[in-house]
């Protein structure tokens, strides 16, 4: 990250914010969309995140930190977002188990997404940030505004419940390679 | 485990299949309309003690401060004799005015023509001889006397007016010559050696393998470049305005893709990139036939008047999301989606610049400075 850019959009300079939206965008909105599991979402909690971040970057203290802070926002955005759809319910239409022209590995996404679906949005986001961004568990509660226990309960409940769920299905359709996760 | 991927690795390699999305344009539209103009948070200032040893209050303390800044900014201003106001990039562009490091590469020739970064190896264009560099030392570990190289991670082939050569990995020596003559492009696949030959107004296919002739697919013109990949081969014809799709599977011409003065041609991304003689627009062109065109270089020469662009605009490289190009003295990434400019840095010294190609090795950008010469290591 630029601290030149961050710096410069802390005293106010539109044009270096866009310069730094415009090279961090992309990963923010993959990162919200893994989250929440739907473009439309993903596409308002990032847009919450990067106007708040305008508003409140002047008070970052440590521009090195820049993309840490703007990390949480987009987390932090996810929640909101997440928390305005809890009314409303969601079908998650999943294809028969067992069919047998569909080849393994699609099998075994539709279960992981399935499985992922399932869980509540703070335990999704810290698979995401530890699984995909590759964060240590001292970034994800970082990032995700919690303590690094929490991070790490969150994380071992995440899996937990993935496992298990891969594993019932599993059970219910004994076709599918059950060694795969371990 | 039973050799099986664990729950973690099934995870990651999942997450990754699903993040392939790009953000919308319009999520940046909206985002850039609703922070345009609007007010941002105070700065948090904390309390100063003043030199009496008093603590005095946050609005006072901040009232000096600026006071104090401002007298120090104008004193320095005018120490510096430098009042004028800067030149401020347009938007979105973020301009860093040095090189940001060097490595101890040597001078790889009197009069480099080109660059090619393939992992750690740097091969440096020079008129008759091609020389490889290592990217870590910069230090030279091979030639060969050929006008033009292609090169990826399984070898080297090099083209003489006489005909082409497989390279020695170890010392870059010729290890074999294959008399096609005239080659004035050459490209690789995982298989094959692609050379477009000037007076045969041909393209010739080799095995990497074997050496031999494997076919021979005849142009409507003169070729002046060719790229290989996103399978298929592509060759410029500058004298009638257009580029050629090759098919390998039929070892056939498969689309003419109108294109004026086509010059530079590279592959990447799912898209053919073509730079224009006069650098002036790159055209993409993709597989299905659809053509997009855009300003190189845009801005180029805006950010630094005082700096002149000392050289005609050069090569470019796609590296991922982004859009390395070379004009002059600066080097400008644009993003590879929009061709919105990122950034510009200015390799800018007492003698002017002329950047020539540029290459990527590890987080590293490596171009080359025509009149140095030298090869500049940037950590963008």
């Amino acid at each position: 990250m630029n601290r030149d850019l961050v710096e410069l959009a802390q005293g106010g300079d539109h044009d270096a914010f866009t310069a730094l939206v415009l090279g961090l965008g992309d990963r923010l909105f993959r990162v919200a969309k893994l989250i929440l599991r739907d473009v439309d979402q993903a596409e308002d909690a990032v847009q919450d995140a990067l106007v708040r971040a305008w508003r409140e970057l002047p008070r970052l203290r440590d521009p090195d930190r820049f993309d840490a802070w703007i990390r949480r926002m987009v987390v932090n955005a996810c929640y909101d977002t997440a928390r305005k759809q809890r009314r409303r319910v969601e079908v998650h239409v999943l294809p028969p188990a067992g069919e047998s022209d569909r080849s393994n590995d699609l099998i075994v996404r539709e279960r992981l997404e399935g499985a992922f679906r399932r869980l509540p949005v703070d335990q999704r986001a810290v698979l995401v940030l530890h699984h995909y961004i590759g964060l240590s568990l001292l970034e994800v509660a970082e990032a995700a505004g919690v303590p690094v226990g929490t991070a790490k309960s969150r994380l071992h409940y995440a899996t937990r419940s993935m496992r298990a769920a891969l594993d019932a299905e599993d059970r219910a359709d004994p076709g599918v390679d059950r060694s795969r996760w371990a | 485990m039973n050799g099986q991927p664990s729950l973690d690795r099934i995870l990651a390699e999942w997450f990754e299949s699903e993040a392939i999305t790009r953000a919308p344009d319009r999520l940046f539209d909206r985002v850039f309309a609703a922070t345009s103009g609007a007010p941002q948070a105070r700065r948090r200032v904390g309390w100063l003690l003043d030199p009496t040893g008093l603590v005095v209050g946050r609005r006072i303390a901040n009232l000096m401060l600026v006071a104090l800044l401002t007298v120090a900014l104008t004193v320095g201003a005018l120490v510096a004799g430098s009042l004028r106001p800067p030149d401020r990039p347009p938007a979105n562009v973020a301009v860093v005015p040095r090189v940001v490091a060097t490595t101890p590469f040597g001078s790889p020739c009197a009069h480099p023509t080109g660059l090619l970064v393939v992992g750690d190896a740097v091969w440096v264009s020079c008129l008759d001889q091609v020389r490889r560099f290592d990217a870590t030392t910069g230090q030279v570990n091979g030639a060969v006397n050929a006008s033009l190289i292609a090169a990826d991670p399984s070898g080297a082939w090099a083209a003489t007016a006489a005909g082409v050569e497989p390279l020695d990995p170890a010392t870059a020596r010729p290890l074999d010559s294959v008399p096609v003559p005239g080659a004035v492009g050459i490209g690789l696949d995982a298989t094959s050696v692609w050379v477009a030959q000037g007076d045969a107004r041909s393209v010739t296919r080799l095995s990497r393998t074997t050496h031999l002739i494997e076919a021979t697919i005849a142009l409507a013109g003169r070729p002046g470049a060719i790229a290989v990949g996103e399978g298929a081969v592509w060759v410029t014809l500058p004298d009638q305005g257009q580029i050629v799709r090759i098919d390998p599977s039929v070892n056939a011409v498969a689309a003419r893709i109108p294109i004026l003065n086509p010059a530079v041609i590279t592959v990447a991304n799912g898209r053919a990139w073509v730079l224009d003689v006069g650098a002036t627009t790159l055209t993409l062109v993709a597989s299905t036939g659809l053509v997009e065109s855009r300003p190189f270089a845009p801005l180029a020469g805006h950010v630094s008047p005082s700096e002149p662009a000392t050289g005609a605009a050069g090569g470019f490289v796609v590296t991922g999301t982004s859009v390395w190009e070379v004009a002059g003295s600066q080097v400008i990434e644009t993003d590879e989606a929009t061709g919105a400019v990122v950034r510009i840095l200015v390799i800018g010294n007492p003698t002017g610049v002329a950047l020539i190609g540029v290459g990527e090795t590890g987080s590293r950008l490596l171009v080359v400075d025509a009149v140095g010469p030298r090869v500049l290591a940037l950590s963008p």
